[in-house]
């Protein structure tokens, strides 16, 4: 079944990529480093005063898990391109969809656990409550997670075959971020809250809606954009 | 993998009837700015400023149409991998930042007398921003990517996507600003001024029309000059 | 203060300068392009 081998070959990649992660750790230490320093260096830039801290505190979250995620979608294509292997892996049928599935899980797993981590962090700095809503939190965070990794697993596949790979991922990719960071962080403001508003779900329908459009938009622009 | 090398360039004629569809776009938008100036009364609140609005509402429009653009040649082109449809593409890529550019430098000169800052997170202005980032983006990939198929097939795809993502883009922002009621820009335009402001629409439009074409002939002659010296070089490498 | 006429001055002049400067722009591609097209095909020639 092509299907049951592509999903397999996807598995494949992702677990190399995670095991490799796994044993060295280069990647999975700079990144949570990375977001760590951004989460403390934004304390010193909007504190010491608890409200502030509070009120911007999703907001920092996020970016912290963003900018330290485009650390990690640059490197997930280095080991294929250093050693010439993706140009193998493309010449499979199905071999396309399936490398980027596997990239996108790979990174998903990398930087949902940032996430995770900057949240947790991020609680106790800012001086945050935990809602009684975590659940939505957590779905929250998941959809989030997924707009900012399918996008650059995306453009990444670009930006690292560039010469200008540092800057070119962030010039695509953070505007075309803008409605999932809007949509993310006024969700998770609003839980925090205790969700007074009730907008907590508009926006997660929302950031679902994205996630569907441009998980099915990556895929199909992914064939396009390895090939060559 | 592209097809049909452009070996030649536009024909002479040709450019001489679009250069003559320049002078008369850009003599419609001297006439439809002055009719417009002159028959507009102005406006209960905001006076004179008002006709602010004959540039920048109809920049703002054009911002919209050329990435519309961009999306349907970058299809167009990974459907028929014909050059020129790439080229298209590019070129109203181009035109679309002039006309972002534009729309933001104008709206920042609207909305000082008008509110007494530069900027305000509004969210129309902030979405052209965006806009503007995201055809940044698409400039930049055109700029450093040396390999003709790679650029072409790697703008589409950002072309396309970043298109899909304006309506988006819109309503997130658009939502957001809800939440933290602040002014409202103007919506609705009184009937005293819908003349003028269709004169002028259609100016910009034929405006950009021409830029775009112009930008496009500018793409093909140095792709023929490409393709010449590539025939020439390996004519001297042959001898 | 600046009265609003200025604003309005500023706006049209803004305009047009970005018109005519891309208009600039564009011609000086064709004509770079241009200058590559004859030289090439001179070199072709030779």
């Amino acid at each position: 079944m092509p299907w049951r081998d592509e999903w397999r070959r996807a598995r494949a990649i992702a677990w190399k990529d995670l095991t490799a992660e796994r044993r060295s750790k280069a990647v999975f230490n700079s990144v949570i480093a990375l977001a760590i320093t951004i989460l403390v260096l934004f304390g010193f830039a909007l504190g010491p005063d608890a409200q502030a801290l509070r009120d911007a505190a999703p907001g920092v979250i996020w970016l912290a898990a963003l900018f330290a995620g485009v650390l990690a979608f640059n490197r997930s294509y280095q080991t294929e391109i250093e050693g010439g292997a993706l140009d193998q892996l493309v010449l499979y049928p199905g071999g396309r969809r399936a490398i980027f599935a596997g990239k996108l899980m790979g990174n998903f797993v990398l930087v949902a656990s940032t996430l995770a981590i900057v949240v947790a962090l991020g609680v106790i700095l800012f001086q945050v409550d935990l809602p009684a809503q975590w659940l939505a939190l957590v779905a929250i965070l998941f959809f989030g997670c997924v707009g900012l990794v399918t996008l650059g697993t995306l453009y990444a596949a670009m930006a690292s075959r560039s010469r200008v790979r540092e800057v070119l991922l962030p010039l695509l990719l953070f505007p075309m971020l803008v409605p999932v960071l809007i949509a993310a962080i006024q969700a998770t403001k609003s839980l925090l809250g205790g969700d007074l508003m009730h907008d907590a779900g508009a926006w997660a329908r929302l950031l679902a809606a994205y996630d569907v459009i441009f998980v099915a938009a990556s895929f199909l622009a992914f064939d396009f954009v390895i090939e060559v | 993998m592209s097809t049909g090398a452009i070996a030649e360039p536009i024909s002479a004629t040709r450019t001489r009837g679009w250069t003559i569809f320049g002078w008369f776009a850009f003599a419609f938008l001297i006439a439809s700015q002055a009719i417009a100036i002159a028959i507009s009364p102005p406006d209960r609140d905001m006076g004179d400023l008002q006709k602010i609005m004959y540039v920048h509402v109809p920049s703002a429009w054009m911002t919209m149409l050329a990435p519309l653009t961009v999306l349907v040649f970058s299809l167009k082109y990974l459907w028929s991998r014909r050059e020129q449809d790439d080229l298209v593409a590019a070129s109203a890529a181009e035109v679309a930042a002039t006309f972002a550019g534009l729309t933001l430098a104008l709206g920042m000169i609207w909305a000082r007398p008008t509110w007494g800052i530069w900027w305000t997170w509004d969210a129309r202005l902030t979405s052209m921003l965006v806009l503007f980032l995201i055809l940044a983006g698409y400039l930049a990939v055109r700029a450093v990517v040396d390999d003709r198929d790679q650029r072409a097939q790697w703008s589409a795809a950002v072309g396309i996507l970043g298109a899909i993502n304006v309506p988006i883009v819109y309503m997130s922002v658009r939502w957001w600003r809800t939440l933290h009621q602040i002014q409202s820009s103007p919506s609705t335009v009184a009937p005293a001024y819908v003349i003028g402001l269709r004169l002028n629409a259609f100016a910009f439009l034929f405006v950009m029309i021409y830029f775009i074409r112009r930008r496009y002939d500018a793409a093909l002659t140095l792709r023929a000059a490409e393709h010449a010296s590539e025939s020439a070089a390996l004519k001297g490498g042959a001898a | 203060m600046m009265s609003n006429t200025t604003f309005v001055i500023a706006a049209f002049t803004v305009t047009w300068i970005a018109l005519l400067g891309y208009l600039v722009h564009v011609r000086r591609v064709e004509r770079r392009a241009r200058e590559a097209l004859d030289h090439a095909t001179k070199a072709g020639s030779v």
